[in-house]
């Protein structure tokens, strides 16, 4: 991988395994009426090996249920792996204590999928957007004043119209913009945006979408986009996982991969956008060199780790 | 407006259901009267049919108007268990009691329901829910009255720490004296305690309930990514959220408190208006049953109301108009 020294990794979680009990609740009288109660378990990440490099734009994709939202909400610190580790600037997520803990959750901060969901209904905006700096050292007037800033940039204007709405007033674009204000007052380093437009009308996703590009721009945020949209994340960004029932299953700069997709489920995921498709061919098959992402960039054979080296960063998992 | 329908809906239904008794219910009381040993005139008889607003000859819509006006005078008729007097003066003197007693026991169980479901929403882990959410379920579905009546046989018959019966003891006279006051909070902290205990059960579930639906909302996880704590965005972020639907319930759980109270106002024999149905019931005393029925549909939907007010002023989407 390109050498990727230790102090550029924002993000990084190594073998991490996420397991969900679920209770099976099969109907009464189904004659899986014998299983039910029992509990099963989803394996939403597989040993899932994974960074952020400072100021880039790297993108998760992968059809529903493939354990994307389960790797944002690991990474924003919400959800514990039951193994594996996941670290900002070093540290463990999940051991950070006092000023540590602060700054990451100064420095992370996410854009949820569902903007009716994502804003407090009992909040005016100027509260929601407000919160944004809730451990940001400054005074009532500064925030307050930081706020319209902020929305004036998210095209929220006239700002005094917005400040005093609640979300239920808004539209559901105009709400992603306030969710997107919130996100990005308090300038954090790294972005995490879960389907950020995938919930809006055809017509504002580009808006939205621009927005958020412009907004990261201007700031060199560090940019996770989850999506299942490759058209969205090539527009977005330069770097890409595919995943595939929780695990990472190819990896690589964005152009490559779109380019020539190696593994059998990114070509399936690419048929569903024709347009970006057409020009892929099939992977070239190339010297075997498992990979441990993000570990020793020197190639160094470690056997168990079950993907192919293509070159140029560009991963995929042995089929 | 829904308001208002219901309200026409009751005393619709408080005007046909005398009329749809088999027989004529002013009849049947003359007749219980008569055989009670009273002597009535014919002048008294037709008095009586006044009294009901009851006079079958006449066409419906004019009885509906007779009926209407009685009400606006204050006029539900005359009991005839306790004849003479008014069913408006046998509710007016028994129901302060019951407000106190329903208010109270809602007030005390309500508010710590609320909190307690609201905490319990946020200590969340397997071991404590599967020890206190079938106990809170237990506790809720217990029937009142029959709570109220252990506490009566153990802590009045037995240990004999709390009367039996009444809303105050004989030995002090009525009005603002300690000795009164005293007496009538002693009277009334068992039937409370049986109505406020299994009205809280419900109201923690509930408020528990809501409590992690909110917490499971994304903006409930934006704010833990602004570095609220979870104690914080606990009390003062999503708890005001959750909040809302559990007033609600409040106002639906009225009714069930109401009509538990007829039970167990009958236990202790407290002398409200809840015990007076009772009787009523028993005593197959119409105009009295019907006058305290509508009593209890006003007050059930004073209570909707009061939650539809309070519900408007802290949810913004809700507005009266
Ligand atoms: N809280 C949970 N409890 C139980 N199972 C869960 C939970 N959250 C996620 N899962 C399961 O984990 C798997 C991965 O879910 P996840 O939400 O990460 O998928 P996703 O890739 O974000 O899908 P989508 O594109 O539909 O948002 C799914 O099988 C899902 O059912
Ligand atoms: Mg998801």
């Amino acid at each position: 991988m390109v050498g990727s020294p230790w102090s550029h990794e924002v993000l990084k979680a190594q073998g991490v395994n996420v397991v969900f009990r679920m209770r099976s609740s099969a109907p009464k009288g189904d004659h899986l009426a014998s299983v039910a109660r029992e509990s099963f378990y989803v394996k939403a990440l597989r040993n899932v090996d994974f960074q952020v490099l400072e100021g880039e734009s790297v993108s998760l994709v992968g059809g529903s249920g493939s354990g994307k939202s389960t790797l944002a909400k690991v990474f924003l610190g919400f959800l514990r792996p039951k193994e594996g580790s996941v670290a900002y600037l070093g540290n463990d997520i999940y051991r950070l204590k006092g000023r540590r803990m602060r700054e990451f959750r100064i420095n992370v901060q996410p854009i949820f999928q569902d903007p009716y969901n994502s804003l407090n209904p009992a909040r005016k905006i100027s509260h929601s957007v407000q919160l944004g700096l809730f451990l940001h050292e400054m005074s009532k007037e500064q925030k307050e004043e930081r706020v319209a800033r902020t929305l004036e940039m998210v095209g929220l204007t006239p700002v005094d119209l917005f400040l005093d709405k609640y979300p239920h007033q808004l539209s559901g674009g105009q709400r992603q913009r306030a969710a997107i204000a919130r996100a990005f007052i308090g300038q954090p380093k790294v972005i995490i945006a879960d389907e950020p437009v995938s919930m809006l009308d055809a017509s504002v996703r580009a808006d939205i979408l621009n927005l958020i590009l412009k907004m990261k721009q201007s700031k060199n945020t560090t940019f996770l986009y989850i999506t299942h949209d490759l058209a969205t994340a090539r527009y977005l960004t330069e770097r890409m996982a595919v995943m595939e029932q929780g695990e990472i299953v190819e990896l690589g700069k964005t152009e490559d991969i779109i380019e020539s997709p190696a593994h059998e489920y990114t070509m399936r995921l690419m048929n569903a956008v024709p347009d970006i498709w057409h020009h892929g061919s099939r992977a070239p098959d190339r010297p075997v060199v498992p990979p441990r992402f993000g570990v020793d960039s020197d190639g160094e054979k470690d056997e168990t780790s079950g993907y192919v080296d293509l070159g140029n960063g560009h991963y995929v998992k042995r089929g | 407006m829904l308001l208002t329908g219901t309200f026409v809906a009751a005393l619709l239904i408080d005007f046909t259901l005398p009329r749809l008794m088999p027989g004529n219910p002013v009849q049947t009381e003359v007749t219980n009267l008569i055989a009670a040993g009273f002597t009535l005139s014919p002048e008294a008889i037709k008095g009586m049919y006044a009294l009901y607003g009851y006079n079958p000859n006449l066409p419906i819509y004019v009885q509906f108007y007779d009926y209407i006006v009685q009400l606006l005078h204050g006029n539900l008729g005359v009991s005839y268990i306790f004849f003479p007097q008014s069913v408006s003066y046998l509710i007016a003197q028994r129901l302060p009691w019951t407000i106190f007693l329903v208010s109270i026991a809602v007030a005390v169980s309500w508010i710590p329901g609320t909190f307690i479901g609201m905490f319990a929403a946020g200590k969340r882990n397997a071991k404590f829910d599967s020890i206190f959410t079938p106990l809170l379920n237990f506790i809720s579905s217990i029937p009142n009255f029959w709570l109220g009546f252990l506490f009566l046989i153990f802590f009045a018959a037995d240990l004999k720490i709390f009367p039996l019966f009444g809303a105050y003891s004989n030995t002090v006279t009525p009005g603002a004296n300690l000795a009164f006051i005293l007496s009538v909070l002693h009277h009334a902290i068992l039937p409370i305690l049986s109505l406020a205990i299994v009205a809280m059960g419900g109201y923690v579930i509930h408020m528990r309930n809501t409590m992690v639906g909110v917490m499971g909302d994304d903006f409930v996880l934006v704010a833990r990514a602004k570095g609220l704590s979870n104690r914080r965005i606990v009390r003062t972020y999503a708890g005001a959220n959750a909040l809302l639907p559990n007033i609600t319930m409040l106002a639906i759980s009225m009714g069930a408190v109401f009509g538990g109270n007829i039970l167990v106002e009958t236990i202790f024999t407290y002398p409200g208006i809840g015990y007076l149905s009772a009787v009523a019931v028993s005593g197959e005393d119409y105009s009295l049953i019907l006058g305290i029925f509508l009593i209890f549909t006003i007050a059930i939907l004073v209570a909707n109301l009061m939650a539809d007010l309070l519900y408007a002023w802290l949810d913004p989407r809700v507005s009266l108009i």
